[in-house]
Formats: C-alpha cells, sequence, structure tokens
C-alpha cells in the first residue's frame, strides 16, 4: 500500500516539477552559427568579465550554418535560447520573419552604419566576413570578376560550395536581386555548363584551390585568410571592384534577441558584448580576420578596411526573401 | 479473485516500458509526422523522395557501401577470428586488442588519420580516399573487430568434446570446416548483420569523406531544413532494411541451438612453420588498418601549443563525456542485466528482435525522434538536460548489453535458481543472491561495452546534447570547422586517451582463452 502511494505521488509530482524549470541568473544560452573555433573564446571571455555562465550550441560544418537556425524555428514555441549568433544576416532576419527573435536596441551598435542592422531593431550586424576569389598562385588564370565562371578558359577549373547552403546561397540570392531572375538564372546555368566543381562547403572550395585541383573558386574571406596563414600557394582577389562592378558581397555576423527566451536580460548583456568595439577587435585579429563595422578599430595588416572595399549595396531582408523564392532553382541546379 | 502479479512480471514490463520510451516512442512520434503534411494525412514526403532525382543513387550507395564493409570484413575478421581463438599464433592477444582499438574511438578518427596519410602522398590518393574506395577502408577498419570478436567468441564457446571426437577421424581443416565453424555460424553471421547494419547507418565517415549516403541526406534534412517529415522520409529506407536485417538473421539461428556451452577451455591447431609468415601478415594488417592513420592523426598532438590549446577547448566536455557515458553504461548494465535475464527464462525472440532492431536503427533517425517526442514546454527536464542523450543512448545500445548479459547468464547453471526456487526464495532473492554475484565479471564487461560504446557515438551525442553539454566527439566535429589540425589532433588524442582506458580494463577481464595444448 504504501508502495503505491509512492509510486502514485511521484506520477503527481512530475507535471508540479516540470513547472518548476530553473532559470539561473548567472546564466545565458546562445545558439551559434558562427564556426566554434572564431566564436568560443569570445564567450569565453564574455563569461570571464561578467561572471554569467554561457551556454552554447554550436552549427556543425554538415549543416551548413542552417542548423541552429532552424532549431530556433523549431522550438518557437518552448524557447530554449536567449541570443542567436549567425555568422550572416539572413538567417536572422528569417527567424524574425517567423516571430522568433525579439527587438533590441543595443547601446554597443551605435556607430555601426544603418545598412548593416534590421531597421525595426529585430538583428544588429557586426564584424563581416567578404565573399572573396581565392585563386591558386600557379594559375594561369587571373580572375577579377565572378564572370571568370563562365568563361571558357575556366572550363573544368573552377569550384563553388553547393549553392542550397551557407553563405554561397546568400551570393546566388544576391545576383538574383542585383540583376534579374533571368540573367541570374543564365549566369548560374552557364557556370554549370562550363563543368564548375560543386564542393560540400566553402572550406572544402578552398582547399581544392590549395591543393591546385582547381584555379579558383569562390569563398569567405576567414576561408582565404586561414590558408594565406597556412602559407598555401593562393592569393586573394576582391571582385568585381572596377566602377561599373557587381561589388562585393559583405556578410556581418548578426545578433538576435529571442522572444520568450529564460535569460532575456543576461541575453541583453551578451548582445551588447558582441556588438562591443573590443569583440570586433578581437575577431579582425583571430584567424576568420573578420572585418570590423565599427570605424576606428584596430585591424592587422590583412583585413581590408570596410571603407576601402566596393559593397554590394544589397537589403539583407531582400536576400532572404530571394533565398525563399529561388529554393526550388536551387534544387533543381544543384541536382537536388 | 485474480492471480497475484509476480514482482518479476512487473520488472520485466518496467524494462519493456524503458525501451518503449527510449527508443519506440521516438520512432513512434517519427513514423506519424512523416505521414503528416499541414496537419493532414499525406504522403507527400515519400513521393518527394522517391521522385528526387538523388534518391535511388544514395539508396544505392548506402547499399553499396554496406555490403562492401560486409564483404571486407567478414574475409579478414573471420579467418582473424579462427586464428586467434584456435592457433599458437605468436602475440595473437597483442594483435587482436590492437586491431579492436579503432573501433572504441569515435568512426572519423580513421577517416581524419588517412587524410591526414593521403595529404602527404598527393591527388591521386586522395581522389580515391574521398570516395567509396575511403569508406569502404574506413569502415572496415572499424567494425573489423565485431567479426573479429564474435568469431573468436563463437569458436571459443564451441564443446571441445565435439572437435576431439571429430580429431579421431579428421585432420583440423575438416574439424573446422565441418564442425568448429557450423556451430560457430550463428555467432558468425550475426556478426555480418551487425557490420552491414551499422555501415549502413553509419553518417560521419561517409559525410567526412564526401560520399553521398541516405544517413548523409537523412542528417541534411534534420540540420539544414529542420525538416521532420523529410528526414524521416529518407530514414525509412534504412530502417526497413535494419528491421529486413534483425529479422533474417532471426530466421538464421531459429533453428539452431545458439546458447553458450563454454568448457572453458578449447583445442587449438599449431601452425607450425605458418608461425611465421602469418605473424607477419597479421603484423602488416595492424599496421595497415590501425598504426598507420592513428600514427598520422597524433603525430601532430603532442606540441606543447596545440595540447595546451586542446585542453583548453576540451575542458569539461571530457569530464561531460565521461560522466555521461558513465551514467548510461549503468543504466544499461541493469537494463541489459534484467533483459537478459528475462529473456533466458524463454521470453527471447521479442525481446531480441526488439532490441537489436533499435541497435539497428541508424543513431540520426533514433535522435531525430527523440528531439520531435520531447521537445515541449512540460517535458523540458528532458529535453533541456543531458537526460535526453541518455535515453537515446540506452535505446540505442541496449541490444549489446542485453546479448552480453544473456551470454553471460547462460554460463550459470540452471539448477542453482531451481535449488533456491524449491527452497522458497522468491525472484529478487535468487536474482540478487545467486544470477548478480555469479555474474559480476558480465557486469563489469557489459557495462565496459556500454561505457565504451557510448563515449565514442556521435549522431545522438550531435543531435540531442543540450546547450552547453556537448560530449567531446561531437565537439570535436564542430571544432573541425577551421580548427587548426594540430589542436584536432591533440583533442583526438585526449578522446582516444578516455576510450582506450577501459579498453585495457576490458581486456584484462576477458581472458584471451583456456587453451589446451
Amino acid at each position: 500500500m504504501r508502495n503505491s502511494v509512492a509510486v502514485l505521488l511521484t506520477v503527481a509530482l512530475i507535471p508540479i516539477l516540470a513547472s518548476c524549470r530553473p532559470t539561473s541568473s548567472r546564466t545565458v544560452v546562445v545558439y551559434v552559427s558562427e564556426d566554434q573555433v572564431f566564436s568560443e573564446p569570445i564567450l569565453k571571455d564574455f563569461e570571464r568579465e561578467t561572471g554569467i555562465t554561457v551556454k552554447s550550441v554550436f552549427d556543425t560544418e554538415e549543416s551548413k550554418s542552417t542548423g541552429v537556425t532552424n532549431r530556433l524555428i523549431a522550438e518557437k514555441d518552448n524557447p530554449q535560447a536567449d541570443v542567436y549568433w549567425a555568422n550572416e544576416p539572413v538567417r536572422a532576419d528569417a527567424l524574425k520573419q517567423r516571430g522568433v527573435s525579439t527587438p533590441y536596441v543595443s547601446p554597443s551598435a551605435e556607430g555601426i552604419a544603418d545598412q548593416f542592422k534590421d531597421p525595426d531593431h529585430y538583428w544588429t550586424g557586426f564584424s563581416a566576413r567578404a565573399r572573396l576569389l581565392l585563386v591558386n598562385a600557379r594559375s594561369t588564370i587571373k580572375p577579377a570578376s565572378v564572370m571568370a565562371y563562365t568563361d571558357p578558359s575556366a572550363n573544368g577549373r573552377a569550384a563553388i560550395a553547393n549553392p542550397l547552403f551557407g553563405t554561397t546561397t546568400d551570393y546566388v540570392a544576391a545576383l538574383f536581386t542585383m540583376w534579374s531572375n533571368e540573367r541570374a538564372g543564365t549566369f548560374m546555368n552557364d557556370m554549370k555548363k562550363n563543368g564548375v566543381k560543386v564542393t560540400t562547403s566553402n572550406g572544402e572550395s578552398a582547399d581544392f584551390v590549395a591543393t591546385g585541383q582547381v584555379d579558383f573558386s569562390l569563398v569567405d574571406s576567414d576561408d582565404a585568410v586561414n590558408r594565406k596563414k597556412q602559407g598555401k600557394p593562393i592569393e586573394i582577389v576582391y571582385p568585381d571592384q572596377d566602377p561599373n562592378g557587381l561589388g562585393v558581397l559583405i556578410l556581418p555576423n548578426a545578433v538576435a534577441l529571442i522572444k520568450g527566451g529564460p535569460h532575456a536580460e543576461n541575453g541583453k548583456r551578451l548582445i551588447d558584448y558582441l556588438l562591443s568595439k573590443d569583440t570586433e577587435r578581437k575577431l579582425a585579429f583571430a584567424d576568420c580576420a573578420q572585418i570590423p563595422l565599427h570605424s576606428g578599430v584596430e585591424t592587422p595588416p590583412e583585413v581590408r578596411r570596410i571603407e576601402d572595399i566596393k559593397t554590394m549595396r544589397v537589403s539583407y531582408a531582400d536576400l532572404a526573401r530571394k533565398m525563399d523564392e529561388i529554393q526550388p532553382f536551387l534544387k533543381e541546379w544543384a541536382g537536388q | 479473485m485474480g492471480r497475484p502479479v509476480k514482482v518479476e512480471n512487473i520488472v520485466l514490463w518496467l524494462c519493456v516500458a524503458c525501451v518503449a520510451i527510449a527508443g519506440l516512442a521516438p520512432i513512434a512520434v517519427m513514423a506519424v509526422e512523416s505521414v503528416r503534411h499541414n496537419g493532414q494525412f499525406s504522403l507527400d514526403y515519400y513521393r518527394e523522395l522517391i521522385s528526387a532525382a538523388p534518391f535511388w543513387p544514395l539508396l544505392g550507395n548506402s547499399i553499396r557501401l554496406a555490403l562492401a564493409t560486409t564483404a571486407v570484413c567478414g574475409f579478414i575478421g573471420v579467418p582473424a577470428g579462427i586464428l586467434f581463438a584456435k592457433s599458437d599464433l605468436p602475440l595473437r592477444s597483442g594483435f587482436m586488442w590492437l586491431l579492436t582499438v579503432p573501433f572504441v574511438l569515435p568512426p572519423y578518427f580513421v577517416a581524419l588519420g588517412w587524410a591526414r596519410v593521403v595529404a602527404r602522398i598527393g591527388t591521386i590518393t586522395s581522389d580515391w580516399l574521398f570516395g567509396f574506395g575511403g569508406c569502404v577502408l574506413v569502415l572496415s577498419s572499424v567494425f573489423l573487430p565485431i567479426t573479429m570478436l564474435l568469431t573468436f567468441t563463437s569458436i571459443l564457446n564451441v564443446d571441445r568434446r565435439l572437435e576431439e571426437a571429430a580429431r579421431l577421424t579428421s585432420g583440423w581443416p575438416g574439424v573446422l570446416r565441418r564442425v568448429t565453424l557450423p556451430l560457430s555460424a550463428p555467432g558468425i553471421v550475426f556478426s555480418l548483420v551487425l557490420v552491414f547494419l551499422l555501415a549502413m547507418g553509419e553518417l560521419s565517415v561517409p559525410s567526412f569523406l564526401r560520399y553521398p549516403t541516405l544517413p548523409v541526406l537523412s542528417f541534411t534534412q534534420f540540420a539544414a531544413s529542420y525538416n521532420f517529415g523529410a528526414a524521416t522520409a529518407a530514414a525509412v529506407p534504412l530502417a526497413a532494411i535494419a528491421f529486413v536485417g534483425v529479422f533474417a538473421e532471426s530466421a538464421f539461428i531459429r533453428d539452431r541451438d545458439y546458447t553458450f556451452r563454454s568448457t572453458g577451455q578449447t583445442l587449438f591447431v599449431s601452425l607450425r612453420h605458418w608461425k611465421t609468415p602469418l605473424a607477419t601478415l597479421m603484423a602488416a594488417l595492424c599496421f595497415a588498418l590501425v598504426i598507420l592513420p592513428l600514427s598520422a592523426l597524433f603525430a601532430t598532438a603532442f606540441s606543447p601549443p596545440a595540447m595546451h590549446e586542446a585542453m583548453q577547448r576540451a575542458g569539461a566536455s571530457v569530464v561531460r563525456s565521461v560522466m555521461y557515458s558513465a551514467v548510461a553504461a549503468t543504466i544499461l548494465m541493469a537494463l541489459g542485466f534484467l533483459l537478459g535475464h528475462f529473456m533466458r527464462g524463454g521470453r527471447q525472440r521479442i525481446l531480441s528482435a526488439l532490441t537489436l532492431a533499435l541497435f539497428a536503427i541508424p543513431g540520426t533517425v533514433l535522435s531525430i525522434g527523440l528531439v520531435r517526442l520531447w521537445n515541449t514546454p512540460g517535458t523540458w527536464f528532458i529535453y533541456a538536460t543531458p537526460a535526453l542523450l541518455i535515453l537515446g543512448y540506452t535505446a540505442q545500445y541496449c541490444a549489446v548489453t542485453t546479448r552480453l548479459s544473456l551470454a553471460g547468464l547462460m554460463l550459470i547453471p540452471t539448477s542453482l535458481d531451481e535449488a533456491a526456487r524449491l527452497s522458497g526464495a522468491m525472484w529478487a532473492r535468487r536474482l540478487f543472491r545467486i544470477s548478480i554475484p555469479l555474474s559480476t565479471r558480465t557486469l563489469v564487461c557489459a557495462w565496459l561495452a556500454g561505457y565504451i560504446l557510448c563515449l565514442r557515438d556521435v549522431p545522438i551525442a550531435l543531435m540531442t546534447a543540450p546547450p552547453g553539454g556537448d560530449p567531446l566527439p561531437a565537439r570535436i566535429l564542430t571544432l573541425m570547422a577551421n580548427g587548426a589540425p594540430p589542436m584536432i589532433a591533440s583533442l583526438c588524442l585526449i578522446m582516444a586517451i578516455a576510450s582506450l582506458i577501459p579498453l585495457v580494463i576490458l581486456a584484462r577481464v576477458i581472458p584471451s582463452r583456456g587453451i589446451i595444448e
């Protein structure tokens, strides 16, 4: 009899225990799409400086930096995270569209150009990457524009990461936004006809260039600088820099506050920290060599200043919409 | 007045409930999810999957990879197991445990090691490694110990009196062919089925070596699209093949006497002049499959800066890995022992099929179901804690501890239990006073096997770890994106040490064999 009562009590206690979710005032949960190797030291510094414990979920290379975005969407009714650190703003904008994030105006965002912020303050950009051409130093092909992908001399000699994922999707969506759908579609199909090798990631594309398996590839600036620091025989080209050129696509990190997150105040403190000049300086000097968006931040020689680059003038919200629109095209293009 | 409910029946149903909650419920949720679209019954996900261009090639790739890996493991592992169990090969124990090392490490370690080897050779070998050939090489190295060890164990359990009788009329080749191998066949077939299923469901190696398979597609659907329905649909062919494998194995052993009756000793073959050539061949195999890739992987691991950074990066995740694995191993040991106990009592078929099916289902599939089932506001204490991970480990690996426990329990004479029962001892008393004390070594082996399997697991760790609670194999995988190779090598070394310590204990707990010349 006593055992039966104990069992009944335990069963009855479960819902009560379930409602008593611990929300420690010294904790913040952050989902991170930026590479762990670069983001984790920043989060550790935050922990050290504030005494707030950071619990992180990092993306794997396989999920192409969309894994945690989608996890956040799936957890919308049961949020686990307080902050989302995206490695590019399009994913952060997707969270805004789906009602997962909430507006927050950080005092640290002052000095960052409006171009890199959501107009309604759902996300704020910082420390950017650029989409660059990585060229093998021994190659006879010297591309100065992405149009080199369709040049007959580059037949079978160029690579691009699968455009269904990551920053390559952003770049293709930017082309569709800057040009017409027809022109961008033709460009992609011509690229395919020209025997472009489709890789699984920008990192793999960079390795292909470094080992001479292809002559050039569009990659992220962190992949490029990383290979340069490893002493690989490569050259970095900022494409389409002539006055009428497309310019370089700039992809800042973006940080967003999650609606209904369990530790909102700590989340705001983390956002303030990530958007600070000090964080931008650290990310500029780290191996990812990211471009600070605040002016006056110290940078190493290999990191170009944002004002010295001709950038693509695109709205990241437009990019997000275009990405959804061109998914069927990209799936067909990539054979998936 | 109804029949009184026996304690053992309550415990049995509690054990079955544990397996059902941990494994069957998530699979059921996934199955429902895959046939619902916009809140209505629909087979759209399946239609899309089957009509999508890459489905059939990916399914073909998965089956091809599994068949090739099984063939290689059978071709090398079975003769190696026979040689270690029945011959006087020099250094056989050392060879056997060395060949077991890749199995206790996360599978992608061997792939990473080979990537380092071919990076020094050139692009031709690189092209070969990053594809079908490389996947077969790596998965064969990783799963070879399964066929080798199960062949070894099965052969040791053959009653030596039968072999002695056969030796009166036949030479050793005839005895092996007509007595030893047929009596060991269930164990060997079981090992081959296991290898096939594990190779079918493997994610990290095909993903790292860029060989597209169905588990990679399923994981991508989940991680990149968070599309449960599509991910489940992509996983269903794998689950179906897993079930076919389990039932094929079950049908094969149905009419066979698959019990363990080791006399503790076995007859063995003197190799005479074949000793040196076979020992050399075995040494070459150990070098090619274990020493070469792992030494390439660890070559840069010992530099002080890399080790320092790795220690900083690994930090608490090493402790977490050990803790999660220890907790899961304890649950697995207890659950496996109880299930083994019931299976010995005649409830073998259904429990065996149930646990083995969960073992055969890819970890990615199981994890998807777990996430879907437990991500609700009322179940945060499962979803947002390591409990989800432990549930995944329990569901996936209880077949191993159950089978190990059953094997150990078979060695205890039933007369002991019967005598205690006639003396009026209740089930719990017989369990604690007879079965458990006589199964100490079995329990240690089960715990260590559970610990090793949980520690090396990648898919469940990757997909169900709570925020800030990633185990080391998952952490290494996420750090591999742009992480410095020496630091990754040092992290792999730390992981290897954590995995090899229990293997060393296991090698000491399991006697190599009781040989009579």
